[in-house]
């Protein structure tokens, strides 16, 4: 696992994470490794690990129960939630890119278009 | 949180050479912590103070809250930068020394250990390379249960398998009660180990601070603050 | 305890067989050509009652006992195998006493072997000559080369243990040496032949007490590596 070292890396292991429960491949109410195996499979520090899954606890994309374990949320509209603020970033960097290189609107439009037939 | 470690106003001269001046800092339990400063800040010598190889000329130095001396050795395991094994020892013979010196040594845990850095019990150290000697010692060291884990320089000249081995040693190794200081000049390879840093230089402290901090508030990596701080400094 | 001794011993014959061999034999070279003449009578004369606290006169015999006291705390010296030992939490006087009686025993040992090495030379050359009591030399040879030990190792933790003698730890510990056991000699001459009741062995143990104290002290308070 290769982290920028200038970015929090727990922030980078969010982004990860989050990755995969959009795209299912951590399933909706699956069972969580521990943190432990976790920060293992990431190659990163325990506290390191430790904090990204608090985060993910706050923002509601991890449930944990005392005693059993922690678990993708089951809750849908989080996770639709998670597609659409990460889709939503992904659209504002190509927009802002494309706009930087001086394309008018229509023609991103078309190029998206084009670009999806292929 | 406890402090497992705390250095008050270190100081300590060699002759004419002020090689602490004025030290201060204090570890908290359950973190890794990086002591980074060029060759010749005082940091082999921090080490080998905490370890009672030297005394400081003035200041304190506490473990878990007990002045050092021969009773709070029980609680530190130290690596430092040279083979520290009797020339003659096989690995085996080490084994068997850890465990009738250190009663916090598991034997069980070293011979995990063993198998996941690839060490062979029957290899004679003094004919190993320098990375697989340094699997040796961190597996040693690694399977006492200390409150306090000092390591000088445990990856300087290290091949990148052995480093990813060590590395993933150290990792596991940390828990809520224990802490590790890694003191090293490469500050690049270790990047992303680090909980805390403490910038060493001169023998003085000039920065201390969390690597999330380092991150989040300056922008920056572990690698560019320390640039940034000794190019001021 | 006996873990640490254990250790040490094994150490110590590990990394200085070689050179308690060569000790061994040079003794016995020194003892048949340059102390007696061969084959007439017992000539290794170190360990006759009536010398036993002053062995002054024996520089080579003081050579030996210092060098075997030196190499026991070799790792001191050496200093990079220092941190393995100061990483083993046990008291001062464990350390310093481990350290005393692998230099004793060891020297004990060579010097008491060689002896009996050259008796049984003149025994094969000569066999009249008078018994080399076996049992009680090496015990004679052991109190005083306990005196002797302790005082070099003494002598090199007291260099260690001020600034001033720490820059060169090795001549001062030769220097401390030296003058401490003159002052053994002063006193055995005015004291102990003076006064044969004196018991020898009983100063003997009362300076190896005070010396051992006074190691433990500054072992604890002062003694550095560097």
């Amino acid at each position: 696992m290769k982290y920028n070292p200038t970015a929090p890396i727990y922030l980078q292991i969010i982004e990860y994470l989050k990755k995969d429960i959009v795209t299912g491949k951590l399933a909706a109410g699956e069972r969580l490794d521990s943190v432990r195996t976790l920060s293992d499979r990431f190659e990163v520090n325990l506290n390191t690990m430790q904090r990204a899954c608090s985060e993910l606890e706050k923002q509601g994309a991890i449930i944990t129960q005392r005693g059993i374990g922690s678990f993708v949320t089951d809750d849908h509209e989080v996770i639709s939630a998670l597609q659409n603020e990460m889709s939503g970033g992904l659209i504002d960097l190509f927009i802002s890119g494309m706009q930087d290189m001086g394309f008018p609107e229509e023609t991103i439009v078309d190029l998206i278009r084009k670009a999806l037939k292929r | 949180m406890s402090v497992i470690l705390s250095v008050k106003s270190g100081i300590k001269k060699f002759g004419r050479k002020q090689v602490l001046d004025g030290v201060n800092f204090e570890l908290p339990a359950g973190r890794i912590v990086g002591l980074l400063g060029p060759n010749g800040a005082g940091k082999t010598t921090i080490l080998n103070t905490v370890m009672g190889l030297y005394r400081l000329d003035s200041g304190e130095i506490q473990i878990c809250g007990e002045a050092i001396g021969y009773k709070s050795k029980r609680l530190m395991s130290y690596l430092p930068d040279t083979n520290h094994l009797f020339t003659w020892m096989r690995v085996s013979d080490a084994l068997h020394y850890y465990t009738d010196m250190f009663p916090d040594f598991d034997r069980d845990r070293a011979t995990e250990l063993c198998s996941l850095l690839e060490i062979d019990e029957r290899s004679r150290t003094q004919s190993l390379s320098k990375g697989e000697l340094e699997r040796v010692l961190i597996m040693l060291i690694f399977s006492r249960k200390a409150r306090l884990y000092l390591l000088d320089e445990p990856l300087g000249g290290i091949d990148p398998l052995s480093r990813n081995k060590i590395v993933k040693t150290i990792f596991s190794q940390l828990d809520t009660e224990s802490t590790i200081l890694i003191s090293t000049h490469l500050v690049k390879d270790i990047e992303t180990l680090l909980d805390d840093v403490l910038f060493l230089n001169n023998g003085k402290v000039i920065y201390s601070g969390s690597a999330d901090h380092i991150r989040e508030d300056r922008g920056q990596s572990i690698e560019d603050c320390y640039m940034e701080v000794f190019k001021n400094a | 305890m006996l873990k640490l001794l254990k250790w040490n011993f094994i150490d110590y014959i590990r990394k200085y067989y070689l050179i308690l061999l060569g000790i061994f034999a040079a003794n016995i070279v020194f003892s048949l050509f340059f102390i007696g003449s061969f084959s007439i009578d017992f000539s290794f004369e170190y360990g006759i009652p009536v010398y036993r606290f002053y062995t002054g006169e024996r520089l080579w015999v003081q050579l030996c006992i210092i060098t075997i006291s030196l190499l026991s705390i070799s790792s001191w010296i050496e200093r990079r195998t220092a941190p393995l030992e100061a990483s083993v939490s046990m008291p001062p006087w464990k350390i310093l006493l481990s350290k005393i009686l692998i230099a004793d025993i060891t020297s004990t040992a060579v010097i008491s072997l060689s002896g009996l090495a050259v008796y049984g030379i003149n025994l094969i050359a000569n066999p009249s000559v008078q018994p080399y009591y076996w049992i009680s030399r090496p015990a004679d040879d052991f109190s005083v080369i306990l005196l002797y030990s302790t005082t070099a190792i003494l002598a090199f933790i007291f260099a260690k243990s001020f600034k001033l003698t720490r820059k060169y730890p090795l001549p001062a510990t030769g220097i401390i040496y030296i003058v401490v056991t003159r002052i053994y000699g002063m006193i055995y001459w005015t004291h102990v032949r003076s006064f044969p009741i004196f018991p020898e062995t009983g100063i003997i143990i009362l300076f190896v007490a005070a010396l051992f104290i006074l190691g433990i002290m500054l072992y604890k308070y002062r003694f550095q590596i560097r």
